[in-house]
């Protein structure tokens, strides 16, 4: 939910819910506190009805979360756009409610508890609005290479798959007591057995049929050619590109860095002949893609992490709500 | 030859059925939503597994309690009654649609069902005879609970105080209780509407005590005054209690405050000795109060009730005329005979001899000689009396009834004073006019003004203000109107009494 001087307008009416209530509240407050000479406490007047603004407030918000199942959703209750800025501008509104109906008091353990929940809440919530405002145009920006999310790992392990293939297209078989064999599925596919065919892509259904391919053909002069000095690539390769693009930054290759893959590249070339440079390429290239994929990776985590914290700890206040006025009626 | 790889086929790689699993965000978010759920739901239900030394509650409490009721800690049903507020003010407890949703509470008023809890073990008199019934509140309106445990139960806000003082014309029922002097009816602070202190208007004492006479060296004021009185005019017992740093026998008494102020009987034990019997003296280790004046203590060393001009030997005070008479009559028989001892071992006859007076010669001679000493002691006596006292009958030339000293033990009928609390202060700053005091009916007791010089507001340049001036620093609201009935009720038993188990059940 975008909040920018492009959507206020949207934003408009929950905005002055927003600031009414909040001015309302203290005013209602204060004037007790005027009366009385006293904070008017939790269990009087003001701070029972605030309470209660405030926790019917919660649970509304609360209801956002079983909008997502289907079967709410096809009630067709208001836009889920409407439902998100109730959600953030009285989610705010709480701030003001809560904060007086507690008295400025901590209290016991129980109130103590639901009081830093909704802390938790509140500010992973806030963290979030910041996060969808912010990070989805970074990444927009700094990702170009973005995937889905749960495909990153599976569509890394393929581009080593691949880069492999290649390897073996350029250098040929290693020899036999090399410590860089080929891993069974490079082996057995059907480019190795072909040399100077590589296959690029996934094998994937559409419809009912099943195997479109993406093959690539290696350039005449590149095909079949045994390049210079193949063990450079290949070593380079086993130790250092494949690790990267199967693991990322969880692998402690250099290749995590934009500045050192450039060197180590650089060198890379200059051990080699130019017949070996585009496959040098593609493989640089694939690791900028690795690199971006990680970064997409924290950047997503960014963004919806704070809903693995603001979710959970959510029922937990929205529990310990009901058990907080079970036990302020029973000890009124 | 381009192996780069294009947007279009970075797409294809990813299988068309991926959204078919959850990623990982979604299942930690869906873990620790379970978890959350179980865990906030756990904490509610873990009250139904019994458990030893209370009931879990006592997690819902806002705060310790004070440490009076700490043995109660966990026994929230020693004070609470399940579902019914425990403060008269809680919204909707007294009227309303919401109050009669409350459980039934035996008939009582459910704003102040839970006040018999408390009432099981204080008693918390009525503050005023005349005040609106409908303006008694709960016990817990005053006495806020959950404060900690070093809350003052019983230091109860102004606010709670001013609710009728600050308009309490309205919140008298029936004739007022000073009907002669109306009293104020708008109270809102110590420093800006407190009534003058109607206690001490008058000085109802009745003994001559000018203060400017006894704080002057010698006693003696002016030439025409009787002679200067030194301290080896004094026993010696008392000139060594008022003889002061670097004073010598031969030079004046002169008197201190302190000399005959005392807070504590124990000052008294000090001041004269391990010799001198103190026990008969209230012992009040609290020194809130000064000690009644006391004869022996305060006024013999230079009023003693000598029997005779220049006689060492003395009546003893507090007797009744006849008393008196009766003891100096004694003296002076005692005193005949010591002078004439064959007297005393004089046969007298058993039976009457007929033909002769009952009264033998002696007798009579004797008789003749003890009244008319009688007759000079009584004059002396009456003298030695009239000093200090007045007698009930003035205008009688012989010894008659003195009227009572009446002098108020404790000045404030309706606020608490701590002499102790102000020991740092000279007397003199707050009992100015005492000095310069020559007749007892002077009230020497500081009034409001006074005491508003530090019991208000702390003023810029520090000299004035920053003491307490809270209602409850000076008053009480249960029994109030007698400081010295101690804690602040006068009848400190419980309604019922209990065996040690069921009172700390808090049954």
């Amino acid at each position: 939910m975008l909040v920018d001087r492009k959507n206020l307008r949207m934003h408009l009416f929950w905005i002055i819910i927003f600031v009414v209530g909040t001015a309302a509240s203290i005013f209602y407050y204060y004037h007790e506190y005027q009366q009385n000479e006293r904070t008017p406490g939790g269990s009087g007047e003001v701070g029972i009805v605030l309470g209660v603004l405030g926790g019917a407030i919660i649970l509304f918000e609360f209801m956002l979360w079983p909008r997502r199942f289907r079967k709410v959703r096809a009630w067709r209750i208001g836009k889920a756009q409407a439902w998100m800025r109730a959600h953030i501008w009285l989610g705010l509104l709480t701030i003001p409610l809560i904060w007086l109906h507690s008295d400025f008091n901590w209290g016991g353990q129980l109130s103590t508890i639901l009081a830093w929940l909704y802390i938790i809440v509140i500010g992973s919530g806030v963290f979030g609005l910041v996060a969808q405002n912010v990070i989805p145009k970074n990444l927009l920006a700094n990702v170009p290479a973005e995937t889905i999310f749960s495909q990153i790992e599976y569509v890394s392990e393929e581009l080593a798959t691949d880069a492999e293939k290649l390897v073996l297209a350029v250098c040929g078989p290693a020899p036999d007591d090399s410590d860089f064999q080929p891993t069974e599925a490079v082996a057995t596919s059907a480019s190795a057995m072909r040399p100077g065919l590589v296959v690029q892509g996934f094998q994937r259904p559409v419809g009912n049929a099943f195997g479109r391919d993406l093959r690539f053909q290696l350039s005449a002069d590149l095909a079949g050619t045994q390049i210079n000095n193949p063990e450079a690539l290949r070593n380079m390769f086993y130790t250092t590109i494949r690790p990267f693009l199967s693991e990322g930054a969880k692998s402690t290759s250099p290749l995590r860095y934009r500045d050192r893959s450039l060197e180590l590249f650089r060198e890379l070339r200059a051990r080699l002949s130019e017949e070996a440079f585009p496959v040098v390429d593609a493989m640089e290239s694939w690791c900028e893609h690795r690199r971006q994929f990680d970064r997409q990776a924290r950047m997503h985590r960014m963004l919806h992490g704070w809903l693995a914290i603001h979710l959970p700890l959510s029922m937990a206040l929205v529990i310990l709500m009901f058990v907080h006025i079970f036990v302020a009626l029973k000890y009124w | 030859m381009n192996l780069k790889m294009t947007g279009k086929q970075r797409a294809l790689r990813v299988p068309l059925t991926h959204h078919q699993r959850k990623d990982e965000l979604v299942r930690s978010r869906l873990t620790w939503t379970l978890i959350a759920t179980v865990l906030a739901a756990a904490y509610f239900f873990i009250d139904l597994i019994p458990n030893e030394g209370g009931t879990g509650d006592e997690r819902y409490s806002r705060g310790p309690v004070a440490a009076v009721h700490a043995t109660w800690e966990k026994e929230c049903d020693a004070c609470h009654i399940d579902f019914v507020p425990i403060r008269s003010d809680a919204w909707a407890s007294t009227d309303g649609w919401l109050a009669s949703l409350l459980p039934e509470t035996a008939g009582d008023d459910p704003a102040r069902a839970s006040d018999k809890k408390c009432m099981s073990c204080h008693k918390g008199p009525a503050h005023h005879s005349n005040e609106k019934a409908s303006d008694i509140q709960s016990c817990a309106h005053c006495h806020l609970e959950h404060k900690g445990r070093e809350f003052a139960l019983a230091r109860t806000e102004d606010a709670k105080c001013i609710e009728c003082h600050s308009d309490l014309i309205d919140h008298i029922g029936g004739d007022s209780i000073y009907p002669d002097d109306p009293i104020e009816h708008v109270v809102l602070s110590f420093a800006s509407s407190h009534p003058k202190f109607r206690s001490i208007k008058t000085d109802p004492g009745k003994i001559k005590f000018p203060h400017e006479r006894h704080l002057t060296a010698g006693i003696k004021l002016g030439e025409r005054d009787r002679g200067e009185l030194k301290l080896s005019g004094l026993a010696k017992h008392h000139a060594d209690r008022y003889m002061k740093e670097g004073q010598s026998p031969d030079d004046a008494v002169q008197l201190a405050c302190a000399d005959c102020h005392k807070l504590d009987s124990q000052d008294l034990k000090e001041s004269l000795g391990d010799g001198h019997h103190t026990g008969i003296f209230p012992l009040r280790s609290g020194g809130e109060y000064m000690l009644p004046m006391s004869y022996e203590m305060d006024c013999q060393a230079c009023h003693p009730l000598s029997i005779s001009p220049g006689s060492k030997d003395q009546v003893p005070h507090g007797l009744k005329p006849e008393e008196v008479l009766s003891f100096v009559k004694d003296y002076y028989l005692r005193e005949y005979l010591k002078n004439d001892p064959a007297l005393s071992e004089r046969e007298v006859p058993r039976r009457r001899v007929p033909g002769k007076t009952e009264l033998s010669t002696d007798k009579i001679k004797a008789n003749k000689a003890v009244a008319q000493q009688v007759a000079n002691a009584e004059k002396h006596i009456r003298r030695v009396c009239n000093e200090c006292h007045y007698f009930e009958n003035e205008e009688a030339s012989k010894l008659s009834a003195v009227q009572p000293a009446n002098i108020p033990k404790v000045w404030f009928k309706h606020a608490k004073f701590d002499h102790t609390a102000h020991r740092a202060v000279n007397c003199q700053d707050c009992h100015a006019g005492a000095a310069n005091s020559k007749r007892h009916t002077d009230v020497l007791i500081p009034g409001r003004n006074l005491c508003v010089k530090c019991h208000s507001g702390r003023t810029d340049d520090g000299m004035q203000g920053g003491a307490r001036s809270d209602c409850v620093e000076c008053h009480r609201y249960h029994g109030g109107d007698d400081p010295l009935h101690g804690m602040g009720t006068k009848d400190r038993v419980g309604s019922s009494m209990r065996k040690v188990e069921e009172f700390l059940k808090g049954d």
